[in-house]
């Protein structure tokens, strides 16, 4: 979450101010986490209230944007937790895909979408998100953390109770992850 | 170099955190492999992908609910 550049600004924070600039980042680093709108929603209740309760102590503080990323990251955990939606869903393992001599075991074929395309149709969008809700939880988080909110590895390690290697390792696993789904849609359109 | 090595290797690669020997040996195997080109580049297009993806809207009814929550801590306060 970037802060918008608002912080040095005098404009305090309010809870109205707070409500504009954080809630839909709030809400969508819920809903990318957790995979769910409900629990999004939940969520995203719970952050705003904490931190209208403790607004006093951010007045015009740049350590606030880095305090909603805890709170939300801590929340978005604990509603997981609460609900025991933990699916044990095995994750394969993306470097299973490699014949014996370690060749590629099926083609690579190029995609068709441009690297530098600007804003996403809402197609690729909607097909990013759904890939992103199908990867195993503990890819999952760091992949949100980093692909999309862009923060730091050494950041994501202390958010998520992590060593900086094991998060380097489960965001490479993500991305290919992420690859091997999106792959089938961007092969198919170059026919 | 495998293709398997490759791809094991790739997060490092791009972050160019990798050994010296290591890349060079990377870029050979590139040189040769037209799979791995193109694993790369998909690759890197979903990383580039993800960057962009914007954010959905909160919806009217989570706002309206915030609204009401938000008022009532302000008021108990
Ligand atoms: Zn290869």
């Amino acid at each position: 979450m970037a802060d918008n550049g608002q912080h040095g600004d005098s404009a305090v924070l309010t809870p109205e101010r707070v409500f504009h600039d954080y809630a839909p980042r709030v809400y969508n680093l819920a809903r990318r986490m957790l995979g769910n709108d409900a629990d999004a929603e939940d969520v995203t209740q719970d952050v705003l209230l904490q931190v209208v309760r403790k607004l006093d102590t951010f007045r015009g503080d740049s350590s606030f944007p880095t305090w909603l990323h805890r709170v939300t990251v801590n929340a978005a955990l604990a509603n997981r937790k609460k609900r025991a939606l933990r699916q044990e869903r095995e994750a394969h393992d993306p470097l299973d895909h490699f014949l014996e001599t370690g060749q590629h075991s099926n083609s690579i074929q190029p995609w068709s979408v441009a690297p530098d395309q600007q804003a996403l149709d809402q197609e690729t969008q909607q097909l990013i998100e759904k890939a992103i809700a199908g990867l195993p939880e503990v890819y999952r988080d760091v992949y949100v953390l980093a692909d999309i909110e862009a923060l730091p590895n050494n950041e994501i390690a202390e958010l998520l109770e992590l060593s900086v290697p094991a998060v380097k390792s489960r965001l490479h696993r993500a991305r290919l992850l992420m690859r091997e789904a999106l792959a089938p849609h961007f092969e198919e359109a170059l026919t | 170099m495998t293709c398997k090595q490759l791809v094991e290797r790739l997060y490092d690669f791009i972050q160019g955190e990798l050994e010296e020997e290591l890349s060079r040996h990377m870029q050979e195997h590139l040189d040769c492999c037209s799979h791995c080109v193109t694993y790369v580049k998909t690759y890197q297009i979903t990383i580039h992908l993800s960057r962009r993806l914007s954010e959905s809207p909160v919806p009217d009814q989570l706002l309206q609910r915030l609204r009401e929550v938000l008022k009532k801590a302000e008021n108990e306060s």
